[in-house]
């Protein structure tokens, strides 16, 4: 998955040490992980990866900057997603919130998502300001939910919905286009070349990789 | 030149109420301590914009390339 200003790409053995350091007690993994921040070897973060997968945020440069993670929740077409970028410099830049916009168009466009949840803390303004401006539906407050800093803190927890996600894809103005993997001349072609069979067989032709953010038919 | 025609696309693109020849080109446009209250997700959207008219590749742009005016300005004039 790719945008305008980084990529998400699978986990080397390199990056172990780089998301060790992100993911221990500090401001960008309280502030990112929503507070589940904690030490951890290379070792229980490899062994980890089987049930929490972990992808890289990379710049186009070719920088590793942060992580996103999600695990299913309930049920195997439900998820909870968080996103780390590891330095608080590179806050506002846009990465974070492209990253963050790229796995959401990743599950719900390749894992076929139905839900997809959010738990952050209450005293994250960023996070929440993304949650407000992408359409995701608050569902309430955790009490007490977080630990650290000597004390505790709310969670919201909010998520968003298939429908939510088709909405906010068309509402979402002026952000740029998410990159299909199957390019449009490929499409277009397809599309030609299958239009006198499907004519032929007297049903309409709608291939599923047709559909999307480009205008076509959504589940 | 460049940095004037930022300044107004910054203005148009988040309707400000500011004029755009009160930006101060050195000022932080996005985050915690830009005045217009503007984010992440913002800085896509303006990012998304000024390819539309200038055409760059983002990928040779540094992490600091979109903080200020100036910066933006002397990003795409290269």
């Amino acid at each position: 998955m790719e945008g305008t200003l980084v990529r998400l790409t699978p986990v080397e053995d390199a990056d172990f040490a780089l998301i060790a350091r992100w993911l221990q007690p500090s401001v960008a993994a309280t502030m990112g992980a929503g507070g589940t921040a904690e030490y951890r070897s290379v070792e229980s973060i490899r062994s980890g990866m089987s049930k929490l997968p972990l992808i890289m945020i990379e710049t186009r440069d070719g920088r590793k900057i942060g992580l996103v993670q999600w695990r299913t929740l309930g049920h195997d077409r439900s998820f909870e997603l968080g996103a780390v970028v590891g330095e608080p410099q590179l806050w506002d830049n846009g990465c974070g919130a492209e990253a963050s916009l790229l796995a959401l168009d990743y599950l719900f466009r390749f894992k076929d998502a139905h839900r997809v949840q959010f738990t952050t803390g209450l005293y994250n303004r960023r996070v929440l300001t993304f949650l407000f401006k992408t359409g995701v539906v608050i569902e309430g407050i955790l009490r007490d939910y977080f630990y650290f800093d000597g004390c505790y803190h709310d969670a919201v927890v909010a998520s968003l919905l298939r429908p939510e996600y088709d909405r906010a894809l068309t509402e979402l103005d002026g952000l740029p286009p998410v990159t299909e993997m199957v390019p449009a001349a490929e499409r277009e072609l397809a599309a030609r070349s299958s239009a006198p069979a499907c004519a032929n067989a007297g049903t309409a032709c709608s291939p599923i990789w047709s559909r999307g953010r480009d205008g076509g038919a959504r589940r | 030149m460049i940095e004037e025609q930022v300044r107004t696309l910054f203005a148009k693109v988040y309707q400000l109420d500011t004029p755009a020849e009160q930006i101060n080109v050195e000022e932080p446009l996005f985050g915690p301590e830009s005045r217009y209250g503007l984010d992440s997700l913002d800085t896509l959207r303006f990012i998304a914009a000024l390819q539309q008219q200038y055409q760059f590749d983002v990928g040779s742009c540094g992490t600091d390339t979109f903080r200020t005016i100036r910066s933006i300005a002397e990003f795409v004039s290269r």
